[in-house]
């Protein structure tokens, strides 16, 4: 369970009047603006080097953007994209610090992603596919 | 500063409260006062229907382009400003954290905005009758380019296209989202974060269950339809083509994005209903919810199949006919789980001691309508046959008869329910049984007979079918007349409700704590709960479906009763 | 006497309140860029006429404010390193630079959209219209709308962080540093994505 860092004298009160043990205050109770920070040895284990997860990313960045001079167009785009989701990926999990959460932060995550290629392939035939040409003047 | 010692004026306290009590009471009369206006709308097309070319008592002459604005707006209402209001939010507010026992949702602040910035949407809907033009007369559903319009026909003036019905209507439905979108939020954090000790997943009541997955599909499949009512929006206001396929956009995607959230959100209208039911059979049987895990997973794997289903009301649109047949695959298989769980209901119905008090009326009433409202449905999940019955009688005849005891009765039952605990009086139960009984009666009066007009042939969104030659010759006719006249005898039923309501809370008698004698935690409250809710806060030892123990002498152990 | 409930509660999925709830806002945000993506995908495949008008986009600009928005994640990402260790005056340091890179963001986006509507790509683009190309006016519609909106959400951070840098002055409320990180990158992970889609594929 997380626990706080509380400000001097208030785990005293608190243990007075519950026994003995660890408490976060409520959001609304009185005791909320007595929370300092989440206590960082039990609530992340451990961070990542943010520095290197930095120079990836532009290292990513670079790539991508040499990509579509040295490689023919269809690999360009298939490199582009690549990049562009392993970039997102890196922020999710480093910056974000998904790698850390609970299963449950994840699934919900996964599960936006899902949902966006459920509408995507199922809306394609109908507004891809479609051979004809719609358009015409005024 | 402790919320229950210093003292709040009235405005905070009543107005701009953030106790969840009285924000789900805002709530619940904020939708039953747009139930009212949409309803009103509903009598006066009814009435057109019925009489047509004569003038309406209490309203006047319906000319055709109020006729659409009315049958548009009341659809609106009664789905996002009585149905989303009164069962997502009204309900989530008031029962998550006295069913948890917690003392007040997780962002109270935050709550407290939604409901003003929903109030501010209704205003804007209803605003949107009185500007030039009157209110948008093109369906609920807004598909381009009727809804796209506003730019071409009011000659490019971006004020006269912001301040028009259909811009008005779209902004509405954009607060109202967002409202919405904030009390998910809220429902959900509330639930996975400030239970009650030994309140463990397993324990947690199956509506707090069911409104929670309802607030997670919500906000899933809101997304796309948010994004693209911006588009719509825009063009109408500032003559963008994302809609014109002149320009190379395409009205299908607005029917895709529209129906792909539009298709999650019945069920997300559905699943706290169904929670309601949940929660009163067991205690009017006396016996344990039957399959109370299996009722959750089966839930859960309906909302998964709900994203997948959206485009079985694009059948005769246009689209691809083999997703045509995906489509159709996937509704008639959405309709197993929801059958596993009236299965489950009516097991837990099954050999138990029947106390037949007026939630428990309302409670069946729902399961046998719903019932023809499902089945309806599967019909119309063949893509074949909504080939023929699309955009006829047929089909309104199958949404009422899911919707309306979705939303009415399964209003009725939670507020006959908990309206002790809500006010501490006791409602009339005779006065209670009478408005059942006319309800149910004149409910099927309208809406029976109006499949028969649908597989005749009768279209939709008509105003005068006097050119059509079989449908405006008998039986036909004579069935639009019943209807009209069960109609307006539904909606003067309610008053007996509303005089009961009223009457009773004007009652000096006291309810006692627990009347119906259930086992849920927000019967160990006082009645009404005080701000705060509980005190000493309850501590929770065993599921919520504790009834009927075989070595308990009582029929029933309530959740905070340690084991012996 | 003391009433209120107090966290005695087991948060079952271990996660804090206000993560929890910043999560569930990102992943509803998510839906609504990720739709509004979707369809610009679906109408740029069935368009390669979409190419040539994307061609008229400022690339150069575009990796600018990649690279700034990189960089600005990486400084709120410090401020939250510093708030963990109570340090609110370097947090508020921190988070000023990532306001800094914010400005340049929104400063480098005027640039380019003054350069883009003197030439007549605008939200209607008459200009395409008249001359027949309706498709082509299309493409910049939703150029306009999608950075628009994120553009839009790009202020709507840089107000959560002001306010929340006016909020840790006395040491308090630091964790709400991390919350408003996190709606940040959020914001920095939907440009990583707009920007192949509306820059570089040509």
């Amino acid at each position: 369970m997380e626990t706080a860092i509380l400000k001097p004298g208030i785990q005293a009160r608190l243990e007075d009047a519950h026994g003995p043990g660890n408490f976060t205050p409520a959001h609304n109770s009185p005791d909320h603006d007595n929370i300092v920070f989440a206590d960082p040895a039990t609530d992340y284990h451990g961070h990542p080097q943010y520095g290197k997860v930095l120079i990836a990313l532009l290292a990513l960045l670079s790539l991508s953007l040499l990509a579509g001079y040295i490689f023919s167009p269809g690999i360009a785009i298939a490199l582009i994209f690549a990049t562009a989701t392993w970039k997102v990926a890196m922020v999710m999990r480093n910056f974000m610090h998904l790698k850390y959460e609970p299963l449950f932060v994840f699934i919900a995550v996964a599960a936006v992603m899902l949902i966006i290629f459920a509408f995507f392939f199922g809306v394609y035939p109908d507004i891809t596919a479609v051979t004809h040409d719609v358009t015409y003047p005024h | 500063m402790e919320n229950i010692h210093h003292k709040q004026s009235f405005w905070s306290k009543y107005i701009f409260s953030t106790d969840h009590k009285t924000i789900g009471t805002q709530y619940m009369i904020m939708g039953m006062i747009m139930a009212g206006v949409g309803g009103y709308l509903a009598y006066v097309f009814r009435y057109n229907l019925a009489f047509p070319g004569k003038s309406i008592p209490f309203y006047g002459m319906l000319g055709p382009q109020a006729y659409n604005a009315f049958v548009t707006i009341h659809g609106m209402i009664m789905v996002f400003w009585v149905g989303m209001p009164v069962l997502l939010s009204a309900f989530g507010n008031y029962l998550i954290p006295l069913m948890i026992g917690s003392d007040d949702m997780a962002f109270p602040t935050v709550n407290m905005l939604s409901f003003w910035i929903f109030a501010v949407s209704a205003l804007v809907l209803l605003a949107s009758f009185f500007v030039p033009g009157g209110a948008f007369g093109g369906g609920w559903t807004m598909y381009p380019p009727f809804s796209a319009q506003g730019y071409v026909n009011l000659n490019p003036n971006f004020f006269q296209a912001l301040f028009s019905g259909t811009s008005l209507l779209i902004l509405a439905v954009a607060l109202e989202l967002v409202a919405m979108l904030m009390g998910g939020i809220n429902f959900l954090v509330t639930t996975i974060n400030k239970r009650a000790k030994g309140m463990t997943a397993w324990r947690i009541p199956i509506i707090i269950w069911f409104i929670n997955i309802a607030a997670v599909i919500f906000m899933f499949s809101v997304g796309p339809l948010v994004a693209g009512a911006f588009m719509l929006l825009f063009d109408n206001i500032l003559g963008t083509g994302f809609y014109d396929p002149h320009r190379g956009g395409d009205p299908m995607l607005w029917e895709h994005l529209f129906w792909f959230f539009g298709h999650p959100e019945v069920y997300v209208l559905l699943l706290p209903s169904l929670g309601v039911l949940a929660e009163i059979l067991p205690v009017f049987s006396r016996k344990p919810l039957f399959a109370y895990k299996t009722i959750i997973y089966l839930a859960l794997a309906s909302a998964f199949l709900s994203v997948l289903v959206w485009a079985h009301h694009q059948f005769v649109a246009g689209i691809d006919p083999r997703m045509a047949t995906f489509f159709s695959i996937g509704t008639i298989l959405i309709s197993i789980p929801f059958a596993g769980i009236f299965l489950a209901f009516m097991a837990t119905l099954w050999g138990g001691s029947i106390r037949m008090k007026v939630p428990m009326l309302w409670a069946i009433g729902f399961i046998g309508l719903f019932l023809v409202g499902g089945l309806t449905g599967l019909f119309l999940g063949s893509n074949t046959f909504d080939i023929y019955a699309h955009d006829t009688y047929f089909v309104v005849a199958h949404f009422h008869y899911t919707l309306f005891p979705d939303i009415f009765f399964g209003f009725f039952a939670a507020f006959y329910y908990w309206f002790p605990k809500f006010s501490g009086k006791e409602l009339n139960a005779s006065l209670g049984k009478l408005h059942f009984w006319l309800t149910f009666i004149f409910f099927n009066g309208v809406f029976f007979l109006l499949f028969f007009n649908g597989l005749a042939g009768q279209h939709r969104r008509i105003n005068d079918y006097s050119s059509f030659s079989l449908i405006s010759k008998e039986p036909y006719q004579t069935f639009e007349q019943i209807a009209t006249v069960c109609a307006i005898g539904l909606m003067l039923t309610q008053f007996i409700f509303l005089y009961n309501f009223i009457s009773s809370l004007r009652k000096t008698k006291k309810a006692v704590k627990n009347p119906w004698e259930a086992t849920t935690l927000e019967w160990v409250a006082d009645s009404p709960p005080p701000h705060g809710n509980f005190n000493p806060y309850p501590e929770v030892y065993r599921g919520a479906y504790d009834y009927s123990l075989p070595d308990v002498e009582d029929d029933f152990t309530p959740q905070n009763i340690p084991k012996v | 006497m003391e009433t209120k409930q107090h966290h005695l509660t087991i948060p079952v999925i271990k996660i804090p309140q206000g993560r929890l709830a910043m999560w569930v806002l990102i992943a509803g945000e998510l839906v609504i860029f990720g739709g509004l993506i979707c369809f610009y995908l679906l109408n740029r495949i069935r368009y390669p006429h979409w190419g040539e008008m994307a061609a008229h986009t400022n690339t150069f600009i575009g990796a600018l404010n990649t690279v700034v928005l990189l960089l600005s994640s990486y400084t709120i990402v410090r401020a939250h390193q510093a708030a963990i260790k109570l340090n609110a005056a370097k947090a508020r340091l921190w988070m000023t630079c990532t306001l800094l890179g914010g400005v340049m963001f929104l400063v480098d986006k005027s640039i380019e959209y003054a350069h883009e509507i003197s030439e007549g790509f605008t939200f209607t683009s008459p200009k395409l219209v008249a001359a027949g190309d309706h498709v082509g006016s299309l493409f910049w519609s939703y150029y306009y709308i999608m950075t628009g909106l994120h553009g839009a959400h790009v202020l709507a951070g840089m107000t959560a962080i002001f306010i929340v840098m006016m909020q840790i002055r006395k040491g308090n409320n630091l964790h709400r540093v991390e919350l408003v990180g996190m709606y940040w990158h959020m914001v920095d992970l939907i440009w990583i994505f707009l920007f192949p889609l509306l820059y570089i594929a040509k």
